[in-house]
């Protein structure tokens, strides 16, 4: 890497950290059901991206970073098998016990981790990180299409537990 | 019923607070200067689509590989053409145009001559093991009569021989032997070709005339070994003494 490029890429990088930081280590704790493994995970991904960049431009850096860090830390379930132990960890205990759920937000996120891996991940990125449907595709490279079809699914699982309407049908 | 877009929204923004960014930054770039290369970039999601298909991409190619393979074999292969055929040779083609009011050409295509077929390029078939010895020749004793070292000119007291021996593994080694004892023999020349000299310390004034049997032995490369023998005589006539 050029000195130019590491400059340019440790600009970015305070930049990221301060302002999207924070929301993808929010996004993959939520998606993963492992908030400590997330902040790892992006803490990986970011060392990954400054060691060696993709070879693709990544226009969408939150995107990007919360579905590497989100498929970093299921392969790391996967092998460790504790996926069953950090969902069991949700409910009570950690450090959200210091945020105050009402019932609602129990259930929101009983919901949420009910869904599908690529269902819940798409979900996440649209609600909590905000990202349009055509930048969640481009980050996962598949098409608008798919992105519109997995959130009808997972909007109608969730109101369906939730026992709230979907207005979008 | 409140909107469940704005529902969800409000309710992951309550459950999955912002992480604290303080430090990461500087943890970030100490492991960077450390030589940390952390998750690769390959485990975006595209990436990891694509690596799933992978093995079958690889499958694919494989086949298409070995079927490009067949039919390229099929193609430039060396038909095998019995001679029967090779010799046929195809009938002359007469065409006669009869379009008027222009003369009547008259076309005769000349009959196309056999192909020859070159020969099919079939593997060699391993070599044979060499089982037979050398192939050797040992020409007859120059002179065939002599006296022994002893004896007074004017006749000769050494008999020449010479040999020569092939073999497809080589000639290795070529010896002489005589039935007198005490022959002296001299050697010359490569084992392919050599000059066998024999001499006796024999005075021959006493003693009747003698057949010296000389033996040739060539050995190859691969241990087999071939003999000849020929004989001289070992004169004691008076005429060769002064």
């Amino acid at each position: 890497m050029s000195v130019t490029a590491a400059q340019r890429v440790q600009l970015n990088l305070d930049e990221f950290v301060a302002q999207e930081y924070p929301k993808v280590v929010a996004a993959v704790g939520l998606i993963t059901g492992d908030r400590q493994g997330a902040a790892d995970a992006v803490q990986d991904a970011l060392v990954g991206y400054l060691s060696s960049p993709p070879a693709h431009t990544v226009n969408n850096l939150a995107a990007w970073f919360t579905v590497v860090a989100s498929n970093k830390v299921r392969d790391q379930q996967r092998r460790s098998a504790t996926e069953r132990r950090a969902l069991e960890k949700f409910a009570p205990a950690s450090e959200e016990l210091t945020v105050e759920l009402n019932v609602l937000d129990v259930d929101v996120r009983s919901a949420v981790m009910a869904l599908p891996p690529a269902q819940r991940q798409v979900c996440v990125l649209h609600y909590l990180l905000d990202q349009s449907v055509e930048t969640i595709a481009e980050g996962l490279g598949v098409s608008a299409g798919t992105i519109k079809t997995q959130l009808f699914r997972a909007r109608k699982t969730l109101a369906a537990r939730l026992g709230k309407g979907d207005d979008h049908g | 019923m409140a909107d469940i877009d704005d529902m969800l929204r409000e309710a992951l923004q309550r459950i999955a607070p912002d992480a604290d960014p303080s430090g990461v930054a500087d943890s970030i770039r100490a492991r960077v200067d450390a030589g940390d290369t952390g998750a690769p970039a390959s485990s975006s999601g595209f990436d990891r689509r694509l690596r799933r298909w992978l093995p079958f991409v690889g499958l694919i190619v494989v086949a298409a590989l070995i079927g490009a393979g067949l039919g390229l074999s099929g193609l430039l292969g060396h038909p095998v053409v019995y001679a029967s055929q090779a010799a046929r040779s195809v009938p002359a083609i007469t065409a006669t145009a009869t379009a008027a009011p222009t003369p009547t050409p008259s076309a005769t295509v000349a009959p196309i001559a056999p192909v020859a077929s070159a020969p099919a390029v079939r593997p060699a078939p391993p070599k044979p093991k060499d089982t037979t010895g050398p192939s050797l020749a040992v020409g007859a004793p120059n002179p065939a009569t002599i006296y022994g070292t002893d004896a007074p000119n004017p006749c000769a007291t050494v008999t020449t021989v010479t040999t020569t021996a092939h073999d497809v593994s080589g000639v290795v080694a070529i010896h002489a032997t005589s039935s007198f004892p005490g022959t002296v023999i001299h050697q010359s020349g490569p084992a392919s070709s050599t000059t066998f000299t024999f001499s006796m310390p024999y005075t021959g004034t006493t003693s009747p005339d003698l057949t010296v049997t000389i033996t040739v032995t060539a050995s190859d490369g691969a241990g087999n070994s071939t003999s000849l023998s020929r004989t001289f005589t070992l004169t004691s006539s008076s005429l060769c003494l002064i």
